[in-house]
Parts: C-alpha cells; sequence; structure tokens
C-alpha cells in the first residue's frame, strides 16, 4: 500500500514532539531519514533539521554507510612498534559485538595507555544476547584498542594488545 | 476492530501474531531491523517497514523507531510480542499519546506488575502469600537481617528482574555482600536498575504459572497454569501444562490468586502470574508478573482450545472475551521444548550460523512455533530460540510418548542446537515419573547427561551476563 502523505505527516508532528534523535524508515514505496540538529534536545522543536524524504529505488541493499564502515575502522592509535615477547593480546573468543563498558553509557572498562590488572576486565563480547566478559591475560599497560565500540568482531580477532609489565 | 497492526518483534513470536492478524483478518505490518528483510515473518507479513539497523537498541528496542513505524504505515495498533518492548510502559504511553492502540496491558498495569518490590507489596495486600523476604535492600548490613530473619540459603533478585539476571543464590552471610556486589552490578547492566530484594530460597520447588485474559470491559478469567520447573540459570528449557504434579488444592489457590492480583491490578490482555510451590510443605508463594504474552502460552492454547494471540487482539479492540471462567475446559496435557541454537556441550554458548537443514516433524498433536526454513541465518545479533516443539496427548504418558517420536524426528543441521539434550531429557525416569524441581536440570540431568557424552560439565562456568 503506497504510503500516505498524511501518515508522513504525523512521523514528522511525533518527531518534534517526542524529540527523537534520529529516524530512519524504509519502506517498499519511500525512504524516511530525520536527524535532529545537534543540540536541538533542549532547543526549541524547529531546531530540527528538515526532513529527507526520498522515493526508495533501489531499497537499500544493507546497513547504511554510518553503520558499517567497508574497511576495518583506524583502531586508537598503535602505541609503536614493540612486537617482543613483552606483548600480549586479547582476542574475541566467539564472533560477536564488541563493548568497552560494562553498561551503555558507563565509561569503558580501560583506556589506552592505563595500566591494567591480571584478571581484569577489559571489554565485553555480545553475541545472541550473551554478554562474555573478557580479562587482561597479564598485568600491564593498554598500548592499542584494537577495535571501535560496539562494532562486530570475528573470532580471533585482536582486541587489546598489553605491554606485560616487568616481572 | 483493528484494521493494520504493526508487529514490533521478529523470530518465531512475529510469525505467531502475523498468523493471528491473518486469522483474525487483520492487516499484519512487520517492522524489521536491516538483519531481518529476508525473514520469514518479513515474507509472509503482509507489509513490511525497516526500522534500522541490526544493534537492537537501535532498531527493535528504539521507541522512536518502532512508533514512527507505526505511524507511518497508518497502523492503528502495535502488538510488540516478548522481550524488547513488551513490558516498556513508555511504549504505552507513546501509543496512547499518538492515538494507537498498544496491544497490552495499560501502562500503569505494566509499571505496577512490572516492579517486583511493588507487585510483592500489592501481592501482599491481598493477602497473597510472598517468599518470606524483603522489599528493597540498599545495603549489606541491610540484607544480612533480612536474609537472618528469612533464613539461609536466600536468593537476591533484581527489582526490575528476569531472565535470571542479577539473580544470585547466597548459602550464608559470609557470601552475602560479595553477592549483593555482583547481582547489583548485573541488574545496572541490564536493567539500569540496581535495586535488589532478598528471598528465602525454597530447595525443593516447582516454579508454576497461571495464565489469565482480561479485557478492557473487567472480565478476568484464568486459563489453568503451567509447570516450568525445566531450567538452567533460571531460564526455562522445557514447559508443561497443566501443572498436574502440584495438589489440586494447591492449584486452586494459585488460580484464584493470580485473578485477584490482575483484577486489583486493572490489568487487560493477556498475562502470566508466576508462583514458587514448596514442593515439602505444599504451600506457594507469589514471584512475579509478567505482562505480556509469554513464550511457552502455546502449552495453554493446546489444553484450552483457546487463542492466545487472537484474543489479545480482539481485546485490544475494546471487544468483550467470548467466553466466561466456566466454558474454559482443561483438556490433555502438552510439553514444550526450546529448540535453542546452542552448543549444551560447550556452557550452552550461542551457535549463530546457516541451517543447512531443517526437517520439522509433523502429526497429530505435533505444533512448531519457528520462524526457521532450511537456508535460514541465524543471526548472530539476537536471541538463540529457532522454535517451540509442542506436544499434546489426552494424558502426560502420551504427550511424552510423542515427544520422544517428534524430537527424534526432528533434523537440524548447521548450527549446534538443544535437540539432543531435549532427546534425553524426555527419556528420563524422573520425567516419566513427574519428580522434577527447579533444581532437577542443573543437578540430576546436565551432569549425567555430559559425562554420557564424555564432554565437559555442561553446566559449567557460562558466559551468561
Amino acid at each position: 500500500m503506497p504510503v500516505d502523505p498524511d501518515h508522513i505527516g504525523r512521523v514528522l508532528d511525533a518527531f518534534e514532539q517526542e524529540e527523537w534523535d534520529e529516524i530512519h524508515l524504509v519502506t517498499a514505496d519511500v525512504e524516511i531519514h530525520l536527524i535532529a540538529a545537534p543540540g536541538s534536545q533542549q532547543e526549541a522543536e524547529t531546531s530540527h533539521a528538515p526532513p529527507v524524504i526520498s522515493p526508495a529505488d533501489p531499497p537499500p541493499a544493507g546497513p547504511p554507510p554510518a553503520a558499517s564502515p567497508a574497511s576495518p575502522p583506524p583502531a586508537l592509535a598503535p602505541d609503536g612498534t614493540d612486537l617482543s615477547d613483552s606483548m600480549h593480546r586479547v582476542v574475541a573468543p566467539t564472533p560477536g559485538l564488541f563493548w568497552r563498558a560494562p553498561s551503555p553509557g558507563a565509561s569503558p572498562f580501560t583506556e589506552l595507555g592505563e595500566r591494567v590488572e591480571r584478571g581484569e576486565a577489559v571489554c565485553i563480547i555480545e553475541l545472541m544476547k550473551l554478554m562474555n566478559t573478557l580479562s587482561a591475560t597479564v598485568t600491564g599497560t593498554v598500548v592499542e584498542i584494537c577495535a571501535r565500540d560496539g562494532e562486530r568482531v570475528d573470532a580471533g580477532q585482536v582486541l587489546f594488545r598489553i605491554r606485560a609489565e616487568e616481572p | 476492530v483493528l484494521a493494520r497492526v504493526l508487529v514490533a518483534n521478529r523470530g518465531e513470536i512475529a510469525m505467531r501474531v502475523i498468523r493471528a492478524c491473518f486469522d483474525e483478518g487483520v492487516t499484519s505490518v512487520l517492522a524489521v531491523s536491516e538483519a531481518d528483510t529476508e525473514s520469514l515473518p518479513a515474507q509472509t507479513a503482509d507489509e513490511v517497514v525497516i526500522i534500522g539497523p541490526a544493534s537492537a537498541p537501535l532498531s527493535y528496542l528504539n521507541l522512536g523507531a518502532v512508533m514512527s513505524a507505526a505511524l507511518l504505515m497508518g497502523c492503528d495498533a502495535i502488538h510488540p510480542g516478548y522481550g524488547f518492548l513488551s513490558e516498556r510502559p513508555e511504549l504505552a504511553e507513546l501509543c496512547d499519546r499518538h492515538g494507537v492502540t498498544f496491544i497490552g496491558p495499560p501502562a500503569d498495569a505494566i509499571r505496577r506488575g512490572g516492579d517486583k518490590i511493588a507487585a510483592r507489596e500489592l501481592a501482599r495486600s491481598l493477602g497473597i502469600p510472598v517468599g518470606a523476604g524483603s522489599g528493597s535492600v540498599s545495603t549489606a548490613a541491610e540484607a544480612e537481617g533480612v536474609a537472618a530473619q528469612a533464613g539461609y540459603p536466600v536468593l537476591l533478585k533484581a527489582a526490575a528482574g528476569g531472565g535470571g539476571r542479577g539473580m544470585r543464590k547466597v548459602a550464608n552471610g559470609h557470601e552475602l555482600a560479595g553477592a549483593i556486589a555482583a547481582a547489583r552490578s548485573e541488574a545496572e547492566t541490564a536493567f539500569g536498575d540496581g535495586r535488589l530484594y532478598v528471598e528465602h530460597y525454597v530447595e525443593r520447588a516447582r516454579h508454576v504459572e497461571v495464565q489469565v485474559l482480561a479485557d478492557r470491559l473487567g472480565s478476568v478469567v484464568h486459563l489453568g497454569d503451567r509447570d516450568c520447573s525445566f531450567q538452567r540459570r533460571y531460564q526455562k528449557l522445557v514447559e508443561e501444562a497443566p501443572a498436574s504434579a502440584v495438589p489440586a488444592t494447591v492449584r486452586d489457590g494459585l488460580t484464584e490468586a493470580a485473578v485477584t492480583l490482575m483484577r486489583s491490578l486493572g490489568y487487560a490482555g493477556a498475562g502470566t502470574v508466576e508462583f514458587l510451590v514448596d514442593v515439602e510443605h505444599g504451600t506457594f508463594s507469589f514471584l512475579e508478573v509478567n505482562t505480556r504474552v509469554q513464550v511457552e502460552h502455546p502449552l495453554t492454547e493446546m489444553i484450552t482450545g483457546i487463542d492466545i494471540v487472537r484474543e489479545q487482539l480482539r481485546i485490544a479492540a475494546g471487544e468483550p472475551l467470548s467466553f466466561g471462567q466456566d466454558d474454559v475446559r482443561i483438556s490433555g496435557h502438552a510439553f514444550e521444548f526450546r529448540i535453542n541454537a546452542e552448543t549444551p556441550a560447550r556452557g550452552f554458548t550461542p551457535s549463530p550460523g546457516t541451517l543447512r537443514a531443517w526437517t520439522p516433524p509433523a502429526g497429530a498433536g505435533v505444533r512448531l512455533d519457528t520462524h526457521c526454513f532450511a537456508g535460514y541465518r541465524v543471526p548472530p545479533d539476537y536471541d538463540s530460540l529457532l522454535a517451540k516443539l509442542i506436544c499434546w496427548g489426552e494424558t502426560r504418558a502420551s504427550a511424552l510418548a510423542l515427544a520422544v517420536r517428534a524430537l527424534d524426528a526432528f533434523g537440524i543441521a548447521g548450527v549446534d542446537s538443544t535437540l539432543d539434550l531435549h532427546r534425553t531429557l524426555v527419556r528420563h525416569p524422573d520425567v516419566a515419573s513427574n519428580e522434577i524441581t527447579t533444581r532437577w536440570v542443573e543437578d540430576s540431568f546436565l551432569g549425567a547427561w555430559a559425562a554420557d557424552r564424555g564432554s565437559a560439565h555442561p553446566a559449567g562456568k557460562g558466559t551468561a551476563v
């Protein structure tokens, strides 16, 4: 059934009224992408960005570009070239989503350059709603974080490089 | 009468709701994430709208995406299924504000029923037994006092809880402080609400729940009970109905309590009241209210002949229940097996992947609720439920015998599943004699099952948070 223009109007009204951040809907007939202007949440409703409404041809084949970079994203700055025995890696045991914090909005378990203790939690791999907390295998300094928060990772993918402290 | 329903869910429950819409002559509009555009429900629904990326917080859990999809598609109602947004009062309120019918109870009933501490207080005020224990505890010292009074072992539970998260069994006072910290952080993570309460832990218990249907005109009926004692880590594996192992007097008390509680909540729609039955003492206590249709609702449909999801649609449209309490007849017995994409021998780790083969059983008394088909790629983004196999017989023994055959006839390849575990379970003498408690799967079954298979203990270290 073709989308009724009145219905699009109702979506726009609701978007303003409810102060949603972003709405992206795709049907057989239309694609609607609404993004609130930066900082609009506390400001007047009229500061919402003008809606982008376009016919959906062809329907999108995959996730929008913002959600899925074609190539691996640049990891947070690697520390250097030290690949000696003192370098340890934290590796994803299963595929899943990589989360750096214990819950949405919480501060990350660890940051680049920080010291971690052996056994200390460093990230979560989420697979089919199960949250698997991964821990540092060694006490040392985080010298590289190799995946972005929320990124989908594969089994065996390196997530952290940690330089072990001198024993 | 509803004309267009937005189905705001995925997987087998999306199929179930789409089917009910078909039966009621209602147009189904499915809201899908980008991961589900090729799913069976997406192929089956009358219309489809993509509401966001695979990540559930951006799609199926996104209130704005779901609400705006209903508005865009001109839907007059939203069915939330179970999980995701189904027990979020905010969605019911959004629906109210935008003139869309929420297929579920009023926001206020979700709020009061869903908060475990508040619901316990309500039950207590109605004279319904609640387990020895507390309201919200905030400090370890406070919990220690309550625990000592309730008697060890105790169970720590999250006020906003569900699915066993934020739950900890504590054997003695020494373990309490550590357990509180762990349970609180788990509850914070899972629900954004770290409030805990303490309950006496019943060692030999059954988990029994009562299915309730209420219309918007004040009529409240129950559709009998279900026994959900087969659990691992507080997750249900197998359910059956009716709860025939529980004495009739206790069961009468449960159903009466459930109706009283739901009436007092001003409930409308389908809901469930869960109880713990103390097997040794023949007593029961209130556990919680689930303000949505439940995974195991087909059991009740099989033994009553009442289509719960169709009733949900009619109730939402403002129609009165088409039957009264005296019209509800329980006939026969049914089992439900949750077929999950998991590797039981490796601590039930999820096993997403592509189904190379999918050959379900068929026959009189066999029902399969599923979204799977040969070639389907089970995405890694959502829960692991592949199918619910429901087997009905005139007696418990005949239902069990049918289950043995149906499970044996089921063929799945490409992902690991709990199928083989169920095949062993249905042949166990304790199951035939119905001597099951909520501890049975973990204490009496899994260890022996794993040993037989020569694998590691599957009840061992899991990864659930």
